[in-house]
């Protein structure tokens, strides 16, 4: 069980991180920019 | 694993769900057709047809019977196939299919009829013809009478398997049901209590914000109730096409534990510009409405780590090589996967929508329809159609050939072009202040009209696409429900790892989630509705004509 | 229940991010006052002359003082009241200039009706009962269609007006 437990700690999941912050900063982009427009009327 | 058999007499309860979806698909499609095509000014309706009928017809038929039915169909085919249905519960199967046939039936007649061109939010005090309300109640009824059944299937399957956990897929389909009945109740008593006496002239008034407050309290939990299906399927089922196992059991149950919990006490935020709740208020919401992303943001990582941790398995080694050989020639994969891409920018802009005072750049614009084309017209109803490309052949015993499945494909890529070319469009026109929910129009004429009409254009190229990838779509459910070969479909269920980490029994805690749901619903609007109630304005008496009813 | 080390900084960033956004709009709101339109302000829809402000005389624009505006306007189906000019035609267009405060003021008579000024942010529901409010600086030039924006009926797209900066 410990063994198991360790390899799901250890999975790499480094594209994973890459992707959803990708998406995120896609987010972050969205809503400045949109704030900005809103603050520029 | 133990997943269940469907009889004969299941599947035609499953299947019969399905043609009312694909018949409304259809339906649907053309009206929403039409409505570009008026739009951009080069055409105009024959036999006088109102452009605000074939509009009502595009949100109820789309919004409404299309969804619900199919929701309720899959739903109950996943609860059938993991928990086992009785005979005595297909016999209710039954009766709520037939409640919510004959609840669509009366209120097309109505909007067909031009008595109900109220569109799908029915906004008093316009009022539509009574039977158009009964029509709706009825839908909803029968929704109800497909929760029950699905509630007592759990809990039979619970008596008899004490101890276990409960089958994940039948887990989320309880959520949904409990979510939207709950949700539902407020446009019930909205309908049957408000609007139905007064649209008789039982009662001379009607509290507008009365009916608008308690429609939204149901008008989010139901773009919710839409959704669900969705992750259902991307969390349980898009693993198994993959090859792949369930990422994480207990994450996916919290993530449909949190969509419960904030999916309700959220609707101020399509309120936002009302003129008569406390902002305070508004923004309380605000604040839980950004709270459901949460679940969402969970969904994406464990989206990715599904797809990864199958291709890691598989052997591919390299950074994104687990990317590269996602199933991309397989429908069942790329139209579910083109919705998650879709849900990107989707989710962006409805983070934007809550957003308290920037809603007012955006409230009532075309962008607000460009963005529910991205996550219902798109994210979800791509999703089911993934879903009915195995679904379909599995209840009607035949296969989804590679010619279909190629259909599919070519189907899915000419949905993506189309639906870019049109969201994109009117996402731009409504930035511009472009208004939704209208007729083609030249108002007072000017250069700022001028560029909308343009985007309107565009528009209308990409509802036509839209719409030959409708005809596509409809031509593939006839051929699977029909003429396919037979043989057999599998209905992939995803499966837990052998090793995997053991599901905290706290998550079926049921009791408590639906407590806190309560709780939180509560807090969001007892004292919202209190002053809405205590500074309420004199009452509106019902208004015919604008409709065009005499 | 166990969280992958990466998904935990991909909620950090992401209830940060959104945590972000909530201070942002908090601070505007409550602190600036750019709250959304509200002011729960109740009137008689069969009535709206018992207000001042909706009495036919006072439709239309008012300057109030130096750079400060108010507008008072009727909606109902299928038709914005901005008051008449001088000739006695109903005034279509509202004129101010740039840099200006105006109160937006305006109820309706019959149905729900939106009201934008498309181009700003001037955007409210207009509900029989109640009282719609907003004060805009108008900071940009030039000519904005007033839209109605929540279905009314099938007049709907045929309600519409201006407002020029200049």
């Amino acid at each position: 069980m410990a063994s198991a437990k360790q390899t799901k700690e250890d999975a790499n999941l480094k594209g994973t991180l890459i992707m959803v912050m990708i998406l995120g900063v896609i987010i972050l982009v969205f809503w400045f920019g949109i704030y900005g427009l809103f603050l520029s009327r | 694993m133990e997943l269940f058999n469907f009889s004969k007499k299941e599947s035609r309860l499953y299947m019969s769900f399905m043609y009312v979806t694909f018949v409304s698909l259809l339906v649907g499609g053309l009206m929403g057709l039409l409505q570009t095509l008026v739009r951009s000014g080069k055409y105009t309706l024959p036999f006088n047809i109102d452009y605000y009928t074939i509009l009502t017809t595009h949100g109820v038929v789309l919004g409404l019977v299309l969804t619900t039915f199919f929701i309720i169909g899959f739903q109950f085919s996943l609860m059938g196939k993991t928990v086992g249905i009785s005979d005595k519960q297909i016999m209710w199967g039954w009766v709520s299919f037939w409640v919510m046939l004959v609840g669509t039936v009366l209120a097309a007649w109505m909007i067909l009829t031009g008595e109900a061109s109220v569109l799908y939010t029915f906004y008093t005090p316009l009022r539509a013809h009574p039977i158009f309300y009964i029509g709706l109640a009825l839908v909803i009824i029968g929704s109800w009478i497909a929760a029950i059944v699905n509630f007592r299937q759990l809990y039979v399957w619970k008596k008899a398997h004490k101890g276990e956990k409960s089958p994940l897929l039948a887990f989320m389909v309880t959520i949904n049901m409990v979510m939207w009945v709950v949700a539902s109740l407020g446009v019930a008593y909205s309908v049957v209590v408000l609007i139905l006496p007064w649209s008789l002239g039982y009662v001379a008034t009607v509290n507008v914000l009365l009916t608008r407050t308690l429609f939204w309290y149901f008008g989010h939990p139901l773009v919710y109730f839409w959704l669900l299906p969705a992750y259902m399927a991307w969390y349980a089922i898009i693993p198994k096409i993959i090859g792949g196992k369930l990422f994480s059991d207990s994450l996916a149950r919290l993530s449909f534990i949190l969509l419960l919990m904030f999916s309700i006490p959220v609707g101020f935020h399509h309120q936002l510009t009302e003129p008569g709740i406390d902002p305070t208020w508004k923004f309380i919401q605000v604040v839980l409405t950004f709270m459901v992303v949460i679940p969402t943001l969970m969904t994406a990582f464990s989206i990715f780590a599904t797809f990864e941790t199958t291709g890691r398995n598989k052997g591919y080694k390299s950074l994104f090589g687990w990317f590269r050989h996602l199933p991309w020639k397989d429908v069942r994969f790329l139209a579910p996967f083109i919705g998650m891409v879709a849900f990107i920018p989707g989710g962006a802009g409805g983070i934007i929508n809550a957003s308290h005072q920037v809603n007012a750049l955006v409230h009532n614009t075309i962008w607000v329809t460009g963005h529910f084309h991205l996550t219902i017209a798109t994210t979800v109803i791509l999703t089911y159609f993934g879903i009915a490309y195995w679904l379909i052949p599995h209840l009607t015993g035949r296969r989804l050939t590679p010619k279909l499945n190629k259909l599919g494909i070519i189907q899915t890529i000419i949905w993506t072009v189309g639906m870019t070319i049109m969201s994109t469009s009117m996402h731009i026109q409504g930035l511009l202040g472009g208004p939704r929910r209208s007729n083609f129009s030249e108002y007072a004429g000017g250069d700022q009209v001028a560029t909308w009409i343009s985007y309107q254009i565009s528009q209308a190229v990409g509802g036509t696409i839209l719409f030959v990838g409708i005809v596509l779509m409809v031509y593939i459910f006839i051929q699977l429900a029909f003429f396919a070969p037979r043989g057999y479909e599998e209905y992939p269920v995803a499966e837990e790892d052998m090793d995997a980490e053991k599901t905290p029994k706290i998550l079926e805690n049921w009791y408590l989630w639906i407590g806190i749901t309560i709780a939180l619903i509560l807090f969001a609007y007892t004292i919202p509705m209190i002053d809405i109630i205590k500074h309420s304005p004199p009452g509106s008496i019902p208004f015919d004509w604008p409709i065009g009813r005499s | 229940m166990h969280l992958h080390k990466y998904e935990k900084v991909w909620l950090v960033f992401g209830l940060g991010s959104l945590a972000l956004f909530l201070i942002i709009i908090g601070f505007a709101a409550f602190w600036k006052g750019t709250h959304p339109q509200s002011h729960i302000e109740t009137i008689d829809p069969q009535n709206v002359e018992a207000n001042e402000a909706f009495q036919p005389e006072n439709l239309g624009l008012t300057e109030v003082a130096e750079g400060k505006y108010v507008v008072n306007m009727v909606a109902s189906a299928f038709n914005y009241d901005f008051g008449k000019e001088e000739d006695g035609s109903a005034t279509k267009t509202i004129r101010v200039p740039k840099g200006s405060t105006v109160l937006f003021q305006i109820t309706s008579k019959d149905v729900v009706h939106g009201f934008q000024v498309a181009g700003t942010n001037v955007n409210m529901m207009v509900e029989p009962g109640h009282i719609s409010r907003f004060e805009a600086v108008m900071k940009n030039n030039g000519e904005f269609t007033v839209v109605c924006n929540e279905y009314c009926g099938i007049g709907h797209h045929l309600m519409f007006g201006t407002v020029e900066v200049y």
